[in-house]
């Protein structure tokens, strides 16, 4: 068999257009396959921050009218976070600020479910950290109390009046204006509980039954 | 003969001075069991959880401007209180059976329709009294009620007007002149702790929605009756009221 010069040129123009389809179909496929980052690159990978977790907690008044909602936000760096205290109906509407504040990582900020004073015009909240309590009671309008103070601490009004004794739980209102408070002894038995009354500031032995 | 005679002469003699002695041992006996048995009965009834009030107002009657005195201090009915809604269920809404629990040592109620848990929450149970256990029905059902007792010598005594959603419950050995009940209580808010009488405590939002709920089913009114076609919940209250 012979090749005739024509035979070979167009053998050499198909090779050339079969060559080239296949470089145009290379360059066109996206390449998925992953490529190591090059320190010189114009522009850089950037990794998107973790939106920072927050998390909600609700409780509502006793007559169902109200609501107390604590919204704790951590904060970028992951060793504190925000919480802000808000009252409401439980609609939304008439919303007020209670209380905001910022607290290191490990602090167990909550709403208890007996929050509410019976008549709704008052709330309060715990704190945990590092096995001690923190119990601030606000006036649910969200405005301070007579004396200019935002809230009252009653734990600190505890250590106080009840120094050899340990604040073990606050669990409600024994009416409109009492505090329930339970407690320990200084060797951690359960100790007396007490009333503690809002409006005189006072810790009330209560009898055993 | 005369021997045997004599001898049952004595006999009857003998026998005869015992009589006495028995008869008024049978009479003391009697006399015992007749004053054990009455006190146990007026125990039973004489007690009721609301000492003065009891179960006098079965009205079911709102009372404008009246909220009352818990614990020597004035307490306030809340004004979302003041207008309960109408019952909105009918009668054969639902054909698996109801029951209520109540766990005294938990402190809370679970109400059921069969095997399905419909609500739950914490209660308060018998501070001052203990809270009767048992299976009970509920006998009357009262939007408002009055309960007035408790003792102002050991600072106890509570006079408390249009308590709401109150049920009163009783069997065979709490009657119903016991007066206990599950009902709202708006004067106190530490509810999963024993703060009753003897009652059942429940949040005034969570007492609406069992009073809604539970039997028998209310066609309106202030009071609702159960009848045989309509019976009242079922309701088993058990364990121990923890002592804090």
């Amino acid at each position: 068999m012979r090749y005739t010069v024509r035979d070979l040129i167009i053998s050499a123009i198909v090779l050339v257009v079969l060559v080239s389809g296949v470089v145009l179909v290379r360059n066109r496929t996206p390449d998925t396959a992953p490529r190591a980052a090059s320190p010189d690159t114009a522009h850089p990978i950037t990794i998107s921050p973790q939106p920072p977790l927050s998390s909600t907690m609700t409780v509502h008044s006793p007559d169902g009218t109200e609501q107390l909602v604590l919204k704790e936000v951590e904060d970028r760096t992951g060793t504190q976070s925000a919480y802000v205290l808000t009252a409401s109906d439980v609609s939304g509407a008439n919303r007020r600020i209670i209380y905001q504040s910022v607290a290191p990582n490990g602090t167990n900020v909550r709403i208890p479910a007996n929050s509410w004073s019976p008549d709704n015009k008052f709330v309060f909240i715990i704190a945990i950290r590092n096995e001690q309590l923190t119990v601030f009671v606000f006036q649910a309008n969200g405005e301070a109390f007579a004396d200019g103070s935002p809230y009252i601490d009653v734990s600190s009004l505890f250590r106080d009046r009840l120094p050899t004794a340990i604040l073990r739980d606050v669990t409600g209102w024994d009416d409109p204006s009492l505090l329930h408070v339970m407690t320990y002894t200084a060797d951690k038995t359960l100790g007396p509980s007490y009333w503690f009354d809002i409006w005189s500031k006072s810790f009330i032995e209560l009898a055993r039954r | 003969m005369k021997h045997k005679t004599i001898s049952a002469a004595k006999r009857g003699h003998h026998l005869a001075s015992w009589i006495p002695g028995a008869v008024i041992l049978a009479i003391v006996l009697i006399i015992m069991a007749f004053v054990s048995t009455w006190l146990r009965m007026h125990r039973a009834t004489a007690y009721c959880a609301n000492s003065v009030s009891c179960i006098r107002d079965l009205t079911g009657q709102f009372e404008p401007g009246k909220g009352g005195v818990f614990m020597g201090h004035q307490v306030n009915l809340p004004a979302s209180l003041a207008a309960l809604r109408e019952p909105r269920r009918v009668l054969g809404d639902t054909t698996a059976s109801k029951h209520i629990f109540v766990d005294l040592s938990t402190q809370r109620l679970t109400a059921y329709e069969g095997n399905a848990v419909v609500m739950s929450f914490p209660i308060s149970s018998g501070r001052w009294h203990v809270t009767p256990t048992g299976d009970f029905r509920i006998w009357i059902k009262l939007r408002y009620t009055h309960m007035e007792g408790g003792s102002k010598a050991d600072d106890t005594y509570y006079n408390l007007y249009n308590v709401p959603y109150t049920m009163f419950f009783y069997n065979d050995e709490v009657p119903k002149s016991a007066g206990f009940s599950l009902h709202g209580a708006y004067w106190h808010n530490n509810f999963g702790h024993p703060m009753s009488h003897g009652c059942v405590n429940i949040r005034p939002e969570d007492a609406g929605k069992l009073f809604e709920w539970a039997d028998p089913v209310s066609s309106g009114g202030n009071t609702t009756y159960p009848t045989p076609e309509n019976p009242g919940t079922l309701v088993t209250i058990t364990g121990t009221t923890p002592d804090e």
